[in-house]
């Protein structure tokens, strides 16, 4: 991974080290210069009045300035080191209030959007991010806040004039024709759970739904669910056949994923026709349920009540950690899957 | 002394002829209940039936006024509305709660969320009740949180010689003891918490499983047959009854 804390390190070590190497050069080349032109005067040691007159030759100004070339290397190295670890530093202080906002970011969910990003003593540059990100975090928190307020608004609305019906409904039953009364009753049982489904759907997709996901034995789920469903299938001629692998453990919410399987059988029986395969269990990928049925040959139908119940169960499984849905038609028959990874 | 089984609720008795130990119940003058809900309507509904099984019955239109009437009344038990104009219903219960006032409350709510139930019951609340219910839950609850708070056992439930047990979750008749499935208990259980009077198949369906069913009703037919073969056997005096159009009713032979 880049990390701009190295690269900046790098640049200020490459500027210290090129700053320098200006310098070498320069005093490399003036040195020679002067070398050359450099007549040097010395008095005879056996000879007092003797002076002795001389230059340079170019093989000792090449021993001298190459003298100073070694050294310049020798030591170019624990100082090319030094800038670096000092360029680290500096940029890592310098970075500090990035790293103290990605912690603070980090800590804000969908659940707690009314914290704000708040850096001490940053600099002015950081400072502009830091407004801009609290904008748009306030921009935030009041449309989920809205969405949520209209939420509970929508719910509030649709369910007081339902239990009002349901109030009435039940202590009228005994008076009215019971035929009617029962179907009454089942209608309006109906339209709550639309209303529970249209409701759940939202929250889940707008990612307003909390899971609390623990360690649920796959098979053992679904087996206490299904009694109910092959009694479905068996009022409506149908066969349900459920084959079992072992008991693997998965991370969901049972809650949900109770809720995710019921969208599925319910669908296999309401929109299939003939049998319906349930598998759950684990293979060499991971733990799976699986629901396959033949689809029945009216698009009419599938087109009206299949897509609720599949979007929940996208947006159910899709909030599951590690969890995938996949539903698709594959040799004549519609083939649901659950996998966990 | 002891109320013979036999005994329909009368009607100035909350109706608790169902559960074994009724010594106390028999003692105990007229329960006042305090109704919060801005909805008139539906408040006048629940005024209705609350007070068809015997209760006294106060209604308060928002949250100050029910907070208003909580404080200077002695209420046995609260049924709150959550979404109210003014105060909510939670942070009535929250206030109750620091005032010292602890008669059990059951919030009534239109949001079906968990974190909100997690937030009621934090604030105080006994028990929690989703929009749209049925008054033979509601009535339920309510036996449970009274019972609860005179320390009463609700762990045994008695229609005629069937008597069911909620904490083995096993069940008796004639000193016989019957396997039940979780489903068939479940089911037995929500008609003996409301008999003798009859529970709506919707009513059933909410207790017994999570979901919903297309044919709801049908699944609901079919368990109580199953039930009825467990418990009404060929020579028995049936207990389990079929009303029609209204859903199924657990009373004793003659009731």
């Amino acid at each position: 991974m880049k990390s701009l804390r190295w690269r900046m390190a790098l640049w200020f070590a490459l500027s210290v080290m090129a700053v320098l190497a200006v310098f070498v050069g320069i005093t490399h080349v003036h040195l020679r210069h002067e070398l050359q032109v450099e007549k040097w005067e010395r008095s005879h040691p056996g000879r007092p009045g003797f002076l002795l007159h001389g230059t340079y030759s170019d093989p000792e100004i090449d021993d001298i300035s190459g003298e100073l070339m070694q050294l310049s290397l020798l030591y170019a190295l624990p100082v090319a080191l030094l800038a670096v670890g000092i360029g680290y530093v500096l940029a890592r202080r310098a970075f500090e209030p990035v790293a103290d906002m990605n912690r603070q970011l980090r800590a804000i969910g969908a659940r707690s959007l009314e914290q704000r990003v708040q850096l001490h003593a940053a600099d002015a540059e950081f400072r502009s991010i830091e407004d801009n990100l609290n904008a748009l975090l306030a921009r935030l928190d009041a449309s989920f806040r809205q969405l949520t307020e209209f939420s509970a608004q929508v719910a509030h609305e649709l369910r007081t004039p339902l239990t009002l019906i349901r109030l009435q409904l039940e202590e009228a039953a005994g008076r009215i024709e019971p035929v009617l009364a029962e179907s009454l009753q089942d209608e309006l049982s109906r339209l709550s759970d639309y209303v529970d489904q249209c409701l759940l759907l939202a929250t889940a997709e707008q990612g307003r739904l909390t899971l609390r996901v623990e360690s649920v034995p796959l098979r053992t789920l679904v087996l206490e669910m299904i009694e109910t469903y092959e009694l479905l299938a068996r009022e409506s001629a149908r066969h349900l056949t459920v084959q079992t692998g072992e008991d693997v453990l998965v991370q969901a919410d049972p809650r949900y994923l109770r809720q995710v399987l019921h969208n599925l059988l319910t669908n296999a029986l309401r929109h299939g026709k003939g049998e319906v395969e349930v598998a759950v269990g684990g293979d060499a990928t991971g733990p799976f349920c699986r629901v396959s049925n033949i689809p029945a040959d009216q698009p009419a139908a599938r087109a009206t009540g299949t897509g609720l119940g599949l979007r929940i169960v996208h947006a159910l499984a899709g909030l599951h950690p590690g969890l995938t849905f996949t539903g698709e038609t594959a040799g004549g028959k519609f083939v649901a899957e659950l996998r966990w990874r | 002394m002891k109320l013979d089984n036999g005994t329909p609720p009368t009607l100035f008795m909350p109706p608790v002829s169902a559960l074994a130990s009724t010594e106390a119940a028999v003692t105990l003058a007229v329960m006042r209940i305090l109704i919060a809900e801005d909805e008139a309507k539906v408040a006048t509904h629940i005024r209705n039936g609350l007070t068809e099984a015997g209760y006294a019955v106060d209604v308060a239109a928002d949250g100050h006024e029910a907070l208003w009437l909580a404080e200077s009344n002695p209420y046995d038990a609260l049924v709150f509305d959550v979404m109210m104009p003014g105060t909510d219903g939670i942070t009535v219960v929250r206030q109750l709660r620091r005032k010292g006032i602890h008669a059990p409350v059951i919030l009534l709510t239109a949001r079906h969320d968990v974190e909100d139930r997690i937030r009621g019951l934090d604030a105080g609340a006994d028990d929690y009740l989703a929009k749209p219910f049925s008054m033979s839950e509601l009535l339920a609850r309510l036996r449970a949180v009274l019972r609860r708070q005179r320390a009463e056992p609700v762990d045994r439930l008695r229609i005629a010689d069937l008597e069911l047990d909620l904490l083995t979750r096993t069940a008796h008749r004639g000193g016989e003891k019957i396997a039940l499935t979780n489903r068939e208990f479940a089911l037995l259980e929500v008609l003996m918490l409301s008999a003798p009077k009859p529970v709506s198949k919707t009513a059933i369906v909410e207790h017994v499983w999570d979901q919903h069913f297309d044919s709801g009703t049908n699944v609901v037919n079919v368990y109580v047959n199953y039930l009825r073969e467990k418990i009404d056997r060929p020579g028995w005096a049936p207990l389990i009854h079929t009303v029609r159009g209204v859903g199924f009713a657990v009373k004793e032979p003659g009731a």
